[in-house]
């Protein structure tokens, strides 16, 4: 097999001087747009009505989490990550938590009860998080209506986050070695009626998707990103799954209790906009009905909630994933036998869809790129990493996870400034 | 035909209906906050033994300690910086914080987050003139840094 070589598409001019050949025109989005909810530079390289290329520039929400992390204790930073991105902030907990229990030690003492709590917060914050992406898609298409019957049915497990947690998006249930707060049986008995009319309303929203035809045409082969484009562009979560890459990490690297539950892994082949909105929209059903199981195994499940962690967590390293909404997300953590960690890491799964989202603008309409655009579902609160400024030059640089390890490690040990 | 029938029967059926959006105060009466609502802490004085406990793990840095002994010393709270995650109350060794659950008291919060200190206990000696001279002393303080930033801004 040939291998096909890509170009950069982090091109550094920014007057276009060395745009791809063919291309008259170059369109710029963002950072303040109004169709960018969230900040990012999308250049448009235009031949006619058509796209050559598409590039893109991010690094305007950068906050300096990782390197606040390191100034706070193992304790202290358990509220500070679920902060780290607007909407999927359980799963981002969760992943800090099993990080500093596996660290800790005490991996084998967290009860099931505690789990099964843990995975209907995850599970209910993928459920909140597609049903709000598929009504923003809709209104990107023009189909407002269905933003609003969308947004207003999410309002059931919006309450429903409220009811078990006391907040609307960030529950904040998880510390390491358990969960804060218990579901008790008035309040599993309050939520199932609430789940079972919602599994109504999704079904109905996946008829409007796939029967309507003012949304459909705005979507079927429209961006389409083929199995082999899939495979060197290496997009995860929905956005791959849509495309045949058939990877879920809760079936591939059961964390949690995953395995002991009954659900189907959804995958499309088609690789279209279509194809990743019906990927989305069975998840959230397979999500619900995983939910109504959760509640069933809470009703004989017991155990303590939490177990004691020392605030010391020793020397050591270890690297966890889960599946976001989004797709996969990784963290990684180096504890020093202190009760601050040495370094954390954290990889949020948009960065990785966006290279895919690139290839499949190729050769699209421009009237085409707002629902393309928004396939993946962009997030950069939890993307963008680091961008250090030279104040007296006025260059940018951008750098990686090895170089910004490698520097942090020297200034450690050598005891000397940063930059 | 068929089309036309339903669209018709569509349009009266909505004709018929009530109004779908409700006023927000009326729906805020309907719709009381949660139960488990996480606002800011306030420390039951009894209870507590001026450990230090909240003041180590709380992820904003807003509490802060001063204290003699077991039986003397004080707490205070920065309320803005606040973010109502509750972790104080999590790690409290003698259960002496307690989250306030009234939004009415404590939902209506100020962006004022140089001055706005406020007293969550003080025992012992520290009670009465101590404690009301210290967060005097703290909110003269946030008035200096806030005339710096004026002066600042406007470039004298």
């Amino acid at each position: 097999m040939v291998e096909e070589t890509f170009r950069s598409r982090f091109r550094t001019e920014v007057d276009g001087s060395d745009a791809p050949p063919g291309a008259d025109y170059h369109m710029f989005i963002g950072p303040q747009h109004p169709w960018c909810e969230e900040p990012a530079h999308f250049i448009i390289h235009l031949k006619g009505e058509r796209v050559v290329e598409a590039d893109i520039r991010i690094g305007f929400n950068f906050r300096g989490m990782e390197k606040a992390m390191e100034a706070r204790t193992w304790r202290q930073n358990t509220m500070l990550i679920p902060r780290a991105c607007g909407i999927c902030s359980a799963v981002h907990q969760n992943i800090y938590v099993r990080v500093v229990e596996r660290l800790a030690g005490i991996e084998d003492q967290i009860s099931e009860r505690a789990r099964l709590i843990r995975m209907f917060s995850c599970e209910a914050e993928r459920i909140h998080s597609h049903m709000l992406w598929y009504g923003i898609l809709a209104h990107d298409a023009g189909f407002d209506t269905m933003l609003h019957i969308s947004w207003r049915d999410r309002e059931i497990i919006m309450d429903i986050v409220e009811d078990i947690s006391g907040n609307r998006v960030n529950p904040a249930l998880m510390l390491p070695g358990g969960v804060k707060r218990d579901l008790p049986k008035e309040k599993i008995d309050r939520t199932r009626p609430k789940l079972n009319d919602l599994i109504k309303k999704v079904e109905y929203h996946k008829k409007v998707f796939v029967e309507e035809a003012s949304i459909r045409n705005r979507l079927e082969d429209v961006g389409v990103l083929t199995k082999n484009d899939a495979k060197k562009t290496t997009p995860n979560g929905p956005t791959g799954r849509a495309s045949g890459l058939p990877f879920d990490i809760r079936k591939s690297y059961p964390y949690e209790l995953y395995d002991q539950l009954d659900w189907n892994l959804v995958y499309y082949t088609e690789g279209d906009i279509l194809a990743t909105t019906l990927v989305r929209l069975d998840e959230t059903l397979e999500s619900l009905q995983m939910c109504n199981q959760i509640l069933d195994k809470l009703e004989t499940a017991d155990g303590e909630l939490l177990a004691r962690v020392r605030p010391r967590i020793p020397a050591g390293e270890y690297f966890a994933r889960a599946e976001a909404p989004r797709g996969e997300d990784v963290h990684y953590g180096i504890a020093n036998g202190t009760d601050k960690p040495e370094r954390y890491k954290i990889r949020a799964p948009s960065l990785g869809n966006i290279d895919a989202t690139l290839k499949r603008m190729d050769g699209e309409y421009i009237a085409d790129m707002p629902v393309i655009l928004r396939s993946y579902d962009p997030c950069f609160s939890c993307t963008n990493r680091i961008m250090i400024v030279n104040d007296t030059t006025g260059e940018k640089m951008i750098i990686g996870q090895d170089e910004f390890a490698h520097k942090a490690i020297k200034a450690k040990k050598y005891n000397r400034p940063f930059f | 035909m068929k089309k036309i029938l339903v669209m018709t029967g569509e349009v009266l059926k909505n004709q018929a209906k009530g109004p779908v959006t409700k006023h927000v105060l009326k729906r805020l009466e309907e719709n009381p906050p949660p139960e488990d609502i996480r606002t800011i802490p306030v420390i039951i004085e009894d209870r507590c033994i001026l450990c230090g406990m909240c003041v180590n793990v709380c992820p904003t840095n807003c509490l802060e300690i001063e204290k003699d002994d077991k039986e003397n010393g004080m707490i205070w709270i920065l309320t803005p910086q606040c973010m109502w995650c509750g972790h104080c109350q999590t790690y409290c060794p003698k259960d002496a914080i307690h989250i306030d659950r009234n939004p009415a008291t404590s939902v209506l919060f100020s962006y004022n987050v140089r001055q706005d200190y406020a007293m969550l206990t003080a025992k012992g000696s520290f009670k009465g003139e101590k404690a009301d001279k210290k967060i005097e002393e703290k909110i003269a303080e946030g008035g200096k840094k806030l005339e710096e930033l004026e002066k600042f801004r406007s470039g004298n």
